[in-house]
């Protein structure tokens, strides 16, 4: 069945700054277009769509990983705005690159394999991937399915399907006005386990941003990208280099689609003992969750609409020998925060309880990985 | 919004196609240049119907603005052998790996990048290269026996007489 995409103008800068004087310009009738896989389908059934799109696939300064090119991102700030970073990652690299790339930490190359499929992972980006659209049940369907049941707050609508409302004579009187779509994107836990931090290039110049602050739980806002900034590269801290890391996700399928739920962990041992241990999850509320059990990387609250708290309850594990009893202490504290919404593939009751399942099967890998 | 010149090679033949900025490649390379050996099944990414090789790599050319290919080489199953048929298609035909077709020209262009790129691959590479890729007839185990025959016999040389098509 071909679907028709909407009518838009396409523009192809070559380089970053081009793109930023673009995006200053179009305001907010542009999208970015980064390998498509995302933006094209959403596209298709009418989500969103702008007038603009703005091409990101021509410009060199995104594809790179290792130290950044000379010259620096944009040509605004020039070389050595991170300094320290041993690993950057342009936004631009494709995610079939990145999985065959051993630079980078073994975690985020198997959750790069697992995102989609090969034909996908060829055009998808770790840019794409990163400000991936969230996803619901009531949003990811063609036009006509959503006009036949009243559209949502995320497309056209003034009303959440998902979430209960309180009603009177059939007139809804507290709407629910934050949006619970599921933030499903793969790479991103990975790298806020590992944490990573993002670049940004935008109209004020360059910034950078702990990417655990970076999301927002709302599936509207879905984070704090300021008008007409692009996603250059990300970093990770040297310390992501020598930990063991990893990624295990449930979907409906091996390929193709979508992670209904995803753990990502980055551990440090000592003797057998914690030194380091970070959990995300993935896929199971609006943002990555994170659950650093050292309890120093904790996400800002205000306006951030935070739906699960990780440190509520969080067990005392750091120095602590890492055997299977103290493994499923940690995968029964994830499992217990993690309170997934009906709003993609699965049962919430199964997602929530494969939370712990996947913690539990992935911490287990990760500590007795011969290294 | 104007419709702009695109200048791409497909199967070694040089086009110039006048395309409008929201045009798939998929779109263009049936509808404008009629090679509708592509075929366009989901048109979101998830079928693997309308794979073709764009640069040497297999891509999805539903989510392939077709203006993004400016100056590339495309190569379509029409492309893939001049006057007679692939080992890879001879494969599918001989071993049943086809029955309504329309998921094969996708399953064919995957299977012929990952021959190029590994000429001895195992079951588990192939069904990992294709997994991308949806067949709603044959089950998949044809299909692997058939990529399993092509593979052996690019490898051996032992090419039977072309059939001509």
């Amino acid at each position: 069945m071909t679907m028709l995409l909407p009518t838009f103008e396409l523009h192809q800068p070559t380089t970053l700054a081009d793109a930023v004087a673009l995006a200053k310009k179009l305001g907010d009738d542009a999208d970015f277009l980064a390998g498509g896989t995302d933006l094209l389908p959403n596209y298709k059934c009418g989500l969103n769509a702008r007038g603009h799109v703005i091409s990101l696939q021509h410009i060199a300064e995104l594809k790179f990983v290792g130290a950044a090119p000379r010259g620096g991102p944009g040509g605004q700030g020039g070389q050595g705005d991170h300094v320290g970073s041993p690993l950057q990652i342009g936004a631009g690299v494709t995610l079939a690159e990145l999985e065959h790339n051993t630079e980078v930490p073994a975690g985020v190359r198997a959750a790069a394999s697992q995102v989609a499929s090969p034909l996908l992972r060829e055009s998808g980006t770790l840019g794409g991937n990163l400000m991936l659209d969230n996803r619901c049940h009531f949003f990811n369907q063609s036009y006509f399915w959503r006009n036949s049941l009243g559209y949502c707050l995320k497309a056209t609508g003034d009303r959440c399907h998902v979430v209960p409302q309180i009603t009177e004579g059939g007139k809804s009187v507290l709407n629910n006005k934050v949006c619970v779509a599921t933030h499903s994107s793969d790479m991103a836990p990975m790298l806020i386990a590992l944490g990573a931090t993002a670049t940004f290039a935008g109209p004020e110049g360059i910034r950078e941003i702990k990417l655990n602050d970076f999301y927002w739980g709302d599936g509207i806002a879905r984070h704090e990208r300021k008008p007409g900034e692009i996603l250059v590269k990300v970093n990770l801290p040297r310390w992501a280099q020598s930990v063991r890391s990893g990624w295990k996700k449930l979907a409906p399928r091996q390929s193709i689609d979508f992670s209904v739920a995803g753990v990502a962990a980055a551990l440090e041992l000592d003797g057998g003992k914690i030194k380091t241990l970070r959990v995300a999850l993935g896929a199971i509320d609006t943002t990555p969750v994170l659950f650093d059990f050292s309890r120093q990387d904790l996400r800002k609250a205000p306006g951030h609409y935070l739906h699960m708290d990780p440190t509520k309850g969080m067990p005392e594990v750091m120095g602590k020998t890492l055997d299977d009893e103290l493994i499923a202490v940690i995968a029964k504290h994830v499992q217990t925060i993690a309170q997934p919404k009906l709003n993609v593939p699965m049962a919430p009751d199964y997602r929530k309880k494969m939370c712990g399942v996947l913690t539990r099967r992935l911490l287990t890998e990760l500590r007795d990985a011969k290294r | 919004m104007a419709k702009k010149m695109l200048h791409i090679t497909v199967n070694g033949r040089p086009f110039e196609v006048a395309v409008e900025p929201f045009h798939t490649l998929a779109s263009v390379l049936r509808n404008e240049l009629n090679l509708t050996g592509t075929k366009v099944g989901c048109d979101m990414g998830t079928c693997g119907c309308c794979t073709v090789h764009i640069d040497g790599k297999a891509k999805l050319s539903c989510l392939t603005l077709a203006l993004e290919c400016e100056g590339a080489q495309i190569r379509t199953i029409e492309g893939l052998n001049e006057g007679q048929m692939h080992p890879l298609q001879r494969a599918f035909a001989e071993c049943g790996g086809s029955q309504c077709g329309y998921c094969t020209p996708g399953f064919i262009m995957k299977s012929c990048e990952l021959l190029q790129k590994n000429p001895e691959p195992t079951r588990d590479e192939i069904k990992a290269a294709l997994s991308g890729n949806l067949c709603r007839c044959t089950g998949y185990m044809k299909i692997y026996e058939a990529v399993e025959t092509a593979a052996n016999e690019l490898r051996t040389k032992s090419v039977p007489a072309p059939v001509k098509v």
